[in-house]
């Protein structure tokens, strides 16, 4: 049954049973029905009742990342360092001090996607970059990318630093099997393990689940003049940065079926953005090999949730 | 149930006023409690005009709608645009024992909310986003001047099916004082003031999502334990996402 559209019977008219029976199974649904749509509902008709009691999120889960007490406690901090050779990348899975990994393990009751279906994903993690020296200035040759030489106060010229040097920490997920033997990185992320000319790293544009981790903070404690800076070897401040939290999200909208057995946050370092020389000129962030640090990590969290498209 | 007239008509049978008023009965049972899923339409025609609008509670940022609740705040509203973490509330200036009892931990006021599920089988599912920025310090506390010091956030749910246990320390996200801005400066008596800025040392930046499955009514927020003599929580924000 559609809209009801009947002439209606006015007095005086002459009707008959045939037209009063329509009348009446123009309410009647089976058969043909079922038919009752839009033009039999008034606005705002269905409430919490009416909908169908399958959850929206169909799946929901919390681990641990990294260690599982704070930092205050003995024995749980994790430690690694940068690369410092491009023909052996240092990328590192985020686990326990005793190198227990910690990821999202699904591997047990693995997701299962289909088409519409949306994975929503959070992490934290509480780390502290470390260093020796002034890595990102001196005693390294070839120097350091992001170092520039400008005109200083007293008639020097002083080397500084753009300050970019990062570590990045990524999302891989394993879709194959509950073997856990299979980790790539999620759509749209980069391993960072490209080559471009003489250096290795990954495009900007691939790093759709990832964070950065600043490698140090390097500031003048000096006053500038006239566009000219204080010797940074008597007046530049840096620091390690100290714990501090870094979080990430990701969302994967599921356009074909997908089963998800798991997913874990990798780590690596020392990064610098660097850009294409030629073509469209396209943003990277390669390795800096000659900028030496390390990492220490405590403890977060990674938390996912499946929800249904249809 | 399909709505069958109880009484069917023939021509030159005489017409009674019971068979009609019969008939309108049984239509008006129909019309008002007889509609079932089999009468509707097997083909998408719900539009958003035809579901009940979302009711909002401006008090707690709020709306409920049939699928859940969504909302969010940021800072304290008109009044209030900064909030405090302190040592002084957590009792410890610097420490070595984890706290693991919601006692130890206090409350960060005006980042919580305070929720009434309207369906709770299945359990729903909550999502509770946060960040904030503080500036923590600078402090000349214990352990190499303030070095050591450190301010805890994390998440509290109050659902008494919980009690006092909800906290999960290993989920505190942490920052650190901003020792720098004390020690001696290369030229100059602490403290170093702004000769140190708030980079990232000692400028908290987090945030958070906590996932929960619960069929109780919850009030979730934030709180904190720290070391540092006190944290300025300059901006924050909180949201909520509930999935029945």
């Amino acid at each position: 049954m559609s809209r009801i559209e009947r002439t209606r019977v006015d007095s005086g008219d002459t009707t008959s049973a045939t037209e009063l029976n329509n009348t009446y199974s123009d309410y009647t649904q089976a058969p043909p029905g079922p038919a009752l749509d839009a033009n039999n509902t008034r606005d705002q008709a269905f409430d919490i009742p009416h909908f169908t009691n399958t959850p929206i999120v169909l799946n929901s889960k919390e681990s641990q990342l990294g260690n599982a007490n704070m930092h205050i406690t003995a024995g749980t901090i994790t430690s690694v360092t940068s690369t410092t050779d491009l023909a052996a990348l240092l990328d590192h899975q985020i686990q326990t001090a005793g190198a227990l990994a910690t990821f999202l393990d699904l591997s047990a009751a693995p997701w299962s996607l289909v088409s519409g279906d949306v994975f929503r994903l959070w992490w934290d993690l509480s780390v502290s970059p470390t260093f020796v020296g002034a890595p990102w200035r001196s005693g390294v040759v070839p120097t350091p990318a992001g170092l520039y030489s400008v005109p200083g106060m007293s008639g020097g010229v002083w080397n500084i630093t753009d300050g970019m040097h990062c570590w990045v920490m990524y999302l891989e997920w394993d879709i194959t099997s509950a073997a856990l033997s299979t980790w790539v990185t999620v759509p749209n992320q980069t391993g960072f393990a490209s080559t471009f000319g003489s250096d290795k790293g990954g495009y900007l544009h691939q790093t759709a689940a990832t964070s950065t981790v600043g490698a140090w903070s390097v500031y003048s404690e000096g006053i500038a003049t006239a566009g000219e800076i204080e010797n940074p070897t008597l007046y530049e401040g840096h620091n390690e940065h100290g714990y501090y939290a870094v979080s990430g999200m990701w969302a994967y909208p599921a356009t074909g079926t997908v089963t998800v057995y798991g997913v874990r946050v990798k780590l690596t370092g020392i990064l610098h953005p660097s850009h294409l020389a030629a073509g469209n000129n396209e943003n990277l962030l390669l390795y800096d090999i000659n900028a030496v640090g390390g990492l220490s990590y405590s403890s977060g969290r990674i938390s996912a949730v499946h929800m249904r498209g249809s | 149930m399909a709505y069958t007239p109880p009484n069917t008509f023939v021509d030159g049978n005489v017409l009674s006023a019971g068979a009609l008023k019969a008939n309108d009965d049984a239509l008006k049972v129909y019309l008002h409690e007889g509609v079932v899923t089999a009468d509707l339409k097997n083909t998408a025609w719900v539009q958003t005009r035809h579901i009940q609008a979302p009711i909002l509670d401006p008090i707690t940022g709020v709306q409920h709608g049939v699928t859940g609740i969504q909302g969010s705040q940021w800072d304290g509203g008109a009044l209030v645009r900064c909030q405090f973490g302190t040592a002084f509330l957590t009792g410890k200036r610097y420490g070595v024992t984890e706290p693991t009892t919601l006692e130890n931990w206090a409350a960060i006021p005006q980042t919580s909310f305070t929720i009434g599920l309207r369906k709770t089988v299945p359990h729903p599912t909550v999502i509770f986003h946060w960040w904030m920025e503080s500036n923590n310090g600078p402090d000349n506390g214990d352990r190499t001047q303030g070095a050591g010091a450190y301010m805890w956030v994390t998440e509290n749910i109050r659902d008494s099916s919980l009690g006092t246990t909800n906290i999960v320390p290993a989920h505190a996200q942490e920052v650190v004082n901003n020792h720098k801005a004390w020690v001696t400066a290369s030229t100059g008596n602490p403290p170093g003031g702004p000769r140190y800025p708030y980079t990232l040392l000692g400028y908290g930046n987090m945030s958070g999502t906590k996932v929960y499955k619960t069929g109780r009514d919850i009030s979730v927020g934030l709180v904190h334990w720290s070391t540092i003599d006190r944290s300025a929580i300059i901006n924050w924000g909180i949201a909520l996402e509930v999935y029945y």
